[in-house]
């Protein structure tokens, strides 16, 4: 599997490149190392996200695709779904035997068919419709939840306002 | 599980590129190899869907439930990669030295037999797909809303997404395999192998079972005779000297060699587990651990090969096992995490290091956010216009053609963030979907705009612009790029 998963990775690194998708742009944190990678994510139209640039790393585990990537926003982003350390906590992301809510279901867990391009269709629609019925970060799952057009409108909209400032200094 | 990377079709055969999208692996995205079918119509390598049910007893492509003893070969497939490799080889050959004239040929002969044999056999549900899809690789873009007035009356379409489920007259399982299985039953091994992989979750939680009771008897894995558990190793040397005459003899009979049991290995001995190690030709140097995972890829690969007409013996595997060991060995040592966090971080320590590492690779998501960027800008510019046309014979076309591959990907795609995916899953993974060997850039690109479609918060606009947008190249990649995924997303009204 460990040679199959160099593979595969380089081999979708290469698609994208050649054709690459819109709404996220991804690289290589270190060209030896295909385990390793960097993304950007842009906030969804339509969206209290819409305009940001998001940072954000993907760790694959050596198995890929039997087991899933890491990813993990290190630009800030105030999303019930994602942990105050950036850690995206979406079902797909989660490993194959465990189910830490206890409702999951099968077809929004891990499969070893997705890509760097479904992962990153699934984190985009998580942006556009967060679930506050496993938040990871509870504190803006409480905001979302009973004024999403208040104070959490206003945190997101700072975090596209720094994504953006740092996007184009 | 090919291990090479083929270079790319030339442009001019472009219009096979989904019939190599059709004939690879949704796994390992490689061309089949011994290709395996489930009881859902889908394919994949042996080795590839065998390791993943060591994780997980499902289809990986619609999540239906299924263990090992579902699998059944699909040679077919696997004649069809060997001669459709030779044949892109060929072509290419062809392009080089002639350009203009000689690779269309063969493609269009193809293109024009799909229609008539559409729906007739497994094989032809392959083609059609290719000839539906060859379509699509004209600038024409599908979504889901288009094919939307075929499924009207589609019970199925709980969710509102364009499923276009193809029902497949099932084919006769090829009973061979089963049938040779019944026809031992006597092995303890065997019997072992059956209820465990049927309930892996249970044998890794120590489930007591009669069935792991020692094992008196053991089936050589050459010849597959049983015998008994002291002597095996000296049955082995007897079996493999006498090698190719026996395996000859054998083979007018049956060829067919048997699955290794999966073992329990917490149930296992370090003693034990050397033991089985020696059988299969393995190192017995290391920790419990990696004699364990040793022995667990031997058996993964050992098993697939008993899918094979041509199974690479118990030392080419035992020599392939150690080679994967050591290449995962050097990775594990290389490898160094990017950031180190710790339990009890505080939010400020946190953003410091989050702000580090955007400082130390600035340079590289300044290249990401300009790409970004462009992408989006190009996107404006897209002519509108040409989409309203495209929206209709986008619909025409999905009428007219059976959506295998759509049907097949909708479910794992059909992630459910905020609980609106949840129904077309299940449906999908419910009932008997399609033939298709895998998916393809038809059914990622109408899936995605399934997953922005329902969830999207925005009022209709028609005016959306990605949606139309072409590009050139026909591999599964590229098409999704087409969805709207940011722009504004196209609704129902
Ligand atoms: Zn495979
Ligand atoms: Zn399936
Ligand atoms: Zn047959």
């Amino acid at each position: 599997m460990t040679e199959q998963s160099s593979l595969l990775l380089r081999k979708q690194l290469a698609e994208l490149n050649k054709n690459p998708v819109e709404g996220f742009s991804a690289g290589l944190v270190d060209d030896d190392d295909i385990y390793q990678w960097e993304v950007v994510v842009m906030g969804p139209q339509d969206t209290l996200f819409e305009g940001g640039f998001f940072k954000a790393t993907l760790t694959f585990p050596h198995d890929y695709p039997l087991r899933p990537p890491k990813m993990k926003f290190i630009s800030e982003i105030w999303h019930p779904n994602v942990a105050k350390n950036g850690d995206v906590c979406i079902s797909i992301l989660h490993e194959p035997g465990e189910d830490k809510y206890g409702y999951e279901k099968p077809e929004e867990r891990w499969l070893p068919i997705h890509t760097v391009e479904t992962i990153m269709i699934s984190v985009i629609s998580m942006l556009a419709d967060p679930n506050s019925d496993s938040p990871a970060n509870v504190d803006a799952a409480k905001e979302w939840r009973e004024d999403p057009t208040g104070d959490f409108k206003k945190k997101v909209a700072r975090c596209v306002r720094r994504s953006q400032e740092m996007a184009f200094d | 599980m090919a291990r090479h990377v083929e270079p790319d079709l030339p442009p001019s055969l472009a219009c096979l590129k989904n019939v190599d999208t059709l004939l690879r692996c949704p796994i390992c995205f490689d061309f089949l190899s011994i290709s395996m079918m489930t009881k859902c119509s889908h394919n994949f390598c042996s080795l590839c869907i065998r390791k993943f049910l060591s994780y997980k007893l499902q289809c990986p492509v619609c999540n239906m439930q299924m263990t090992e003893q579902d699998l059944r070969n699909n040679r077919l497939l696997d004649d069809l990669v060997a001669n459709f490799q030779a044949a892109r080889q060929e072509l290419s050959k062809a392009h080089f030295e002639s350009p203009p004239i000689s690779p269309k040929t063969p493609a269009s002969a193809v293109k024009c037999k799909t229609p008539r044999e559409r729906g007739q056999k497994p094989s032809s549900s392959i083609m059609s797909q290719f000839f539906q899809k060859k379509s699509r690789t004209t600038p024409n873009k599908e979504t889901h809303e288009d094919a939307q007035p075929c499924n009207a009356s589609d019970p199925y379409l709980s969710s509102g997404k364009a499923q276009h489920l193809v029902i497949v007259k099932e084919e006769p399982i090829d009973v061979e395999d089963t049938s040779t299985l019944s026809l031992k039953p006597v092995k303890e091994e065997h019997t072992a192998s059956q209820s465990f992989s049927g309930s892996f979750q249970a044998a890794h939680s120590l489930s007591p079972s009669k069935d792991m009771k020692p094992v008196i008897k053991v089936e050589c894995p050459v010849c597959s005779v049983s015998v008994a558990q002291h002597f095996i190793n000296k049955h082995l040397d007897t079996c493999l000297s006498s090698g190719e005459k026996k395996e000859s003899l054998r083979s007018s009979f049956s060829k067919k060699r048997h699955p290794m049991a999966k073992l329990v290995y917490n149930l296992l001995s370090v003693q034990e587990l050397k033991r089985r190690l020696k059988e299969c030709h393995l190192s017995v140097q290391g920790s419990r651990d990696q004699l364990i995972r040793r022995h667990q890829d031997f058996v993964h690969i050992y098993n697939a090969q008993c899918d094979s007409l041509n199974p690479k013996s118990v030392e080419e595997i035992a020599k392939e096992v150690e080679a994967n060991e050591k290449i995962r060995n050097q990775l594990q040592g290389k490898t160094k995490p990017v950031m180190v966090f710790s339990k009890n971080q505080s939010e400020k320590e946190i953003e410091e290091m989050h702000s580090n590492y955007r400082k130390q690779h600035s340079s590289d998501f300044s290249r990401l956010i300009a790409q970004v960027r462009g992408r989006l800008q190009a996107t404006k510019q897209a002519p509108v216009k040409q989409e309203v046309k495209e929206q209709k014979e986008d619909a025409r076309e999905s009428c007219s053609s059976d959506q295998f591959s759509e049907a097949n990907f909708q479910s794992p795609l059909a992630i459910r963030v905020e609980g609106v995916e949840a129904d077309a899953g299940q449906v999908a993974g419910g009932i008997e979907l399609s033939s298709s060997p895998t998916f393809s850039d038809v059914s990622i690109s109408s899936s995605i705009s399934d997953i922005f479609g329902p969830e999207s918060s925005s009022n209709v606009d028609d005016s959306e612009r990605t949606a139309g947008q072409k590009r050139p190249s026909g591999s599964r990649d590229g098409d999704a790029a087409l969805s709207p995924v940011m722009g504004k997303r196209r609704r129902k009204t």
